[in-house]
């Protein structure tokens, strides 16, 4: 192990205590397995052949802003995503246990989306105007992956972001 | 035991082993940070999840392999900050080492897991503590410990507040735990 925890004030009465405190926090608050075994399954997640996007605005993190719209039905919150030639805007909204995404190419072309969230990945074309739509996306992380269909198709991809 | 380093490296490479072993030596750790912003359970494993998938993203572009550890510590900080504002929390700014987190949902506790006698009294007794230290303790209570670069990167906090700190928060416990059980 590379990095070992720094005991400058190693009173022993402490250590003990802090020892009796690990052994609680392992008792009544471990990882919870299912929660490993998708932070594993993660890896498949992997990929190597398509140009990450910024995320270059996001409503939630503007300003003093404490409230989030998706969440207690205000003005939806409106992400930007910007790579070398290409950006997405997407919208996200809450509908009841689920959620929707409203996105929109720029500049406008026709695409393939391709959503992964919980639920697993929802594709749904764009068309000409650069428009497209998802429902039913399960709550949590979501990454939206373009595949452009002009001459020398690229894909571009989204970080991912909790919704 | 692998370097960390060369961990991330097979992962880059595609090697699965390689990932799970990251997942193993750095999970409980991660989950330490959701836990130490006082998340609920859900929002502990949105940024469990999330800060994971970063880190698949990234894989290649990690600049320094070798201190994976307070790289997932900052992102899994980052999920926190964005899961308290989704959740409609004050979201601190700077260095929030004195913030007290209000309004804050307990990670809920099943009774029944306190079975011992003594967890439940350190349990009561850490809830007796200000935000600040519970917060730190929670950070620091994992398993393999964090380092203080990594509870620093975690908490926004200077790495040499912290030895001087878990040992305030430690004395302010035993004292509480004197109240609870009449003896430490």
């Amino acid at each position: 192990m590379s990095q070992t925890p720094d005991h400058d004030e190693a009173d022993p009465a402490d250590e003990a205590l802090f020892a009796e405190l690990k052994a609680m926090i392992g008792h009544i608050d471990p990882v919870p397995a299912g929660v490993e075994v998708a932070a594993r399954a993660a890896f498949a997640w992997r990929t190597i052949d398509a140009e990450l996007a910024a995320l270059t605005h996001d409503t939630l993190l503007e300003g003093d802003r404490l409230v989030s719209a998706v969440r207690h039905g205000g003005t939806p919150r409106l992400l930007t995503f910007e790579g070398t030639t290409l950006s997405v805007e997407v919208e996200a909204v809450e509908v009841g246990q689920r959620r929707r995404l409203v996105g929109q190419l720029v500049p406008p072309q026709a695409a393939e989306i391709e959503i992964a969230h919980r639920g697993g990945e929802k594709r749904v074309d764009a068309d000409e105007m650069g428009r497209f739509a998802a429902d039913d996306l399960v709550p949590g992380p979501v990454r939206v992956r373009c595949l452009t269909r002009g001459t020398g198709g690229q894909t571009f991809q989204t970080p991912w972001i909790v919704v | 035991m692998d370097a960390d380093g060369d961990l991330v490296r097979r992962a880059g490479q595609g090697q699965q082993s390689a990932w799970d072993a990251l997942v193993a030596r750095y999970g409980s750790r991660v989950w330490a940070v959701a836990r130490a912003f006082r998340l609920s359970q859900a929002d502990a494993e949105d940024v469990f999840q999330t800060t994971w998938l970063h880190l698949v993203t990234h894989l290649d572009g990690i600049r320094d392999p070798e201190r994976i550890g307070a790289w997932l510590a900052t992102t899994a900080r980052n999920e926190c900050l964005c899961a308290l504002r989704r959740a409609g929390r004050q979201v601190p700014t700077g260095d929030d080492a004195d913030l007290e987190i209000s309004d804050v949902a307990e990670p809920e506790v099943d009774a029944g897991v306190l079975a011992s006698e003594r967890d439940a009294q350190l349990w009561e007794a850490v809830g007796r503590l200000s935000g600040s230290c519970q917060r730190l303790l929670r950070a620091l209570l994992a398993d393999p410990a964090p380092s203080y670069v990594e509870v620093s990167a975690a908490l926004g906090m200077p790495i040499g507040s912290i030895g001087p700190r878990r040992a305030r928060c430690l004395q302010y416990l035993r004292t509480s735990l004197v109240g609870i059980t009449g003896s430490t």
